[in-house]
């Protein structure tokens, strides 16, 4: 039903998330050097370019990089997942009380969202985060607030749309309720957007805890973390590319595969709608 | 005779200062059922809705009373409203297509609505879903229970919307233009359904539709509205034979019938009232190949004949032309 060619780019892109997430659990089991992602070093070993022992080379502190970056997954996929899904939790009741209940309500949740909006994209999650205290769970909490506003809009203006539909007054002309009504027909058919947003924000998510981490507001050392370690490479990385390229290559794919699945699905789900 | 299942009394609906029922009188007794007839914007689907009080916002009852059973619907609480839609009145749309969830199966679909109403089991529901389709004809009803909307066709769903209408046993079922989005010979076939499950229910029906044979095959009696108002209320054979309003006679003759092919269609000059439009006089009145001076200055009353109610000052002179 679904065979198009956006259907290929989702499955490569949403297999290739997949398989990192199984590799970054795995990690301590598929890396031989399982102890450096503990806060080790080894003299001998520092800075060593990619070999077959090293795939990735060495850190300034001997430690291997491709374990590094596995490791570094944990925390960019949970941060991903933790932005996306505390977002979700605040924006989805929010704009299902704008979406239905409306009137002043309704204008002002809008005007929060504005708010929030209102400002410049890393701005907020700055602020928010320096106010919080520097680590990985308050930089989460930081770009949830400050992206939660997206899926309050979104979904709201999807809700008028919805509600609206004959088959809406149909179950209402059958003695549905509003609750019912609301779970049942509304929700469902109301999320199609709001999921295709959220997929393609996981990368733009990791980029934000990346971005702040390695401006020294999110992770901490010694946690592992993709930003992190580019910031760690600061001092070496024009004589070494590879302390810095490795952990640059895998955000910058990993966000594209969250953009392109979340492009995948959004024709995908635009295809079955018109069946 | 039995009394009136539903009455309404001089039913006003207004939308602000805008009038877009005025004064709808009319009733249906059980095994009885009433046409509706007009065209787009003369007030017929919102007959329906104030029914069962769902009005669209900003819309309101202004005057009247709607009596099911002899207590006024509008005196209800909007709890026993809602237990008392598709259990006691239920109603089918015009658009099969688009009244069913897309994203969910006929089954869930069903279940929903008799959950909402009754206390079964899971075997006791799926049992009353098999029974209904089965009285709408749909052969495989399994099959018709796991499929989605889109994988039915229109008049497959249309059978589907008339058995979920009929699995709560309701007392009277409102159908507006349940053929419109049908082709011609699913029409006859619906008609004829909605025909022989009346019948065998021996539930009120209401019939709201702009086409004049859909109405006149189904209905003991019709209502002709225009602009909000009531034009003509008799029974069929009457507005058939002597129609004595001139915008029922209009309609009558922009049928379109196999026997003068040859004939170019009628249609009525003009175009139909906004709501609130003409302010004085008679709605027709533009468009009236019958009109005098007397009918912009001044509304035609429901005149009494005996044989029905009439909407025009010229009643009597129609009703042997």
């Amino acid at each position: 039903m679904f065979r198009n060619r956006y259907t290929k780019t989702f499955y490569l892109s949403s297999g290739y998330l997949l398989l990192l997430a199984l590799l970054a659990l795995l990690a301590g089991g598929l890396t031989p050097y399982p102890q450096d992602a503990g806060n080790v070093m080894h003299f001998t070993e520092r800075l060593l370019p990619p070999s077959l022992s090293h795939p990735f080379g060495t850190d300034s502190l001997g430690r291997d990089i491709l374990t590094l970056v596995l490791f570094g997954a944990r925390l960019s996929l949970m941060a991903a997942l933790g932005v996306v899904g505390l977002a979700l939790v605040i924006g989805i009741p929010l704009g299902l009380l704008a979406g239905l209940k409306g009137r002043w309500l309704d204008d002002l949740i809008m005007r929060v969202c504005d708010v929030f909006l209102a400002f410049p994209p890393l701005l907020l999650p700055v602020i928010l985060a320096a106010a919080l205290g520097p680590n990985l769970k308050n930089a989460i909490i930081a770009v949830a607030v400050s992206w939660f506003p997206w899926y309050t809009r979104i979904l709201r203006a999807q809700i008028l749309t919805v509600r609206h539909l004959p088959y809406i007054t149909a179950a209402r002309s059958a003695g549905a309720s509003d609750i019912w009504l609301m779970w049942r027909h509304i929700l469902p058919n109301s999320m199609a957007p709001v999921l295709v947003q959220a997929t393609l924000d996981m990368g733009y998510a990791i980029l934000a805890v990346a971005g702040l981490s390695f401006i020294g507001f999110g992770a901490r050392p010694p946690a592992i973390e993709w930003g992190l370690m580019i910031t760690a490479s600061r001092a070496t990385f024009l004589d070494f590319w590879w302390t810095a390229f490795f952990p640059g290559l895998a955000l910058f794919i990993t966000v594209f595969a969250f953009n392109l699945s979340g492009e995948g699905l959004k024709k995908i789900l635009a295809t079955g709608d018109e069946s | 005779m039995s009394e009136a299942l539903l009455t309404l009394e001089e039913l006003t609906v207004k939308a602000g200062n805008l009038t877009l029922l005025d004064k709808i009188t009319f009733s249906v007794k059980r095994g009885e059922t009433i046409g509706i007839v007009g065209e787009s914007g003369s007030g017929k689907s919102m007959t329906a809705w104030s029914i069962l009080r769902l009005l669209p916002k900003g819309v309101k009852a202004a005057g009247g009373k709607v009596c099911f059973k002899g207590t006024d619907l509008y005196s209800r609480s909007t709890e026993e409203m809602r237990a008392l839609r598709g259990r006691r009145i239920a109603m089918i749309l015009q658009d099969p297509h688009a009244a069913l969830n897309p994203i969910r199966t006929i089954a869930a679909q069903m279940d929903d609505v008799i959950r909402a109403h009754f206390r079964e089991d899971k075997q006791a529901r799926r049992a009353r879903m098999r029974r209904f389709l089965t009285m709408v004809e749909l052969a495989e009803s399994e099959r018709v229970l796991s499929s989605y909307p889109f994988q039915l066709s229109g008049g497959m769903l249309q059978r589907v919307l008339i058995a979920m209408a009929l699995c709560l046993e309701p007392d009277m079922l409102i159908a507006d233009e349940p053929t419109t989005a049908l082709d011609a010979l699913i029409r006859l076939q619906i008609v004829e359904l909605l025909q022989k499950v009346q019948r065998e229910s021996g539930m009120a029906l209401m019939v709201i539709s702009h086409d004049f044979g859909v109405v006149s095959k189904l209905a003991g009696h019709i209502v002709v509205m225009y602009g909000g108002r009531m034009a003509e209320y008799a029974a069929t054979g009457e507005i058939l034979e002597h129609s004595r309003h001139p915008y029922t006679r209009a309609l009558l003759k922009s049928r379109p019938s196999v026997k003068h092919v040859a004939e170019r269609l009628y249609t009525i000059p003009g175009t139909p009232p906004k709501a609130g439009e003409p302010e004085k006089g008679c709605k027709f009145e533009p468009r009236c190949p019958f009109r005098a001076g007397r009918c912009r200055r001044e509304a035609p009353p429901l005149y009494e004949h005996g044989r029905g109610r009439v909407a025009c000052f010229f009643h009597e002179d129609l009703k042997n032309v």
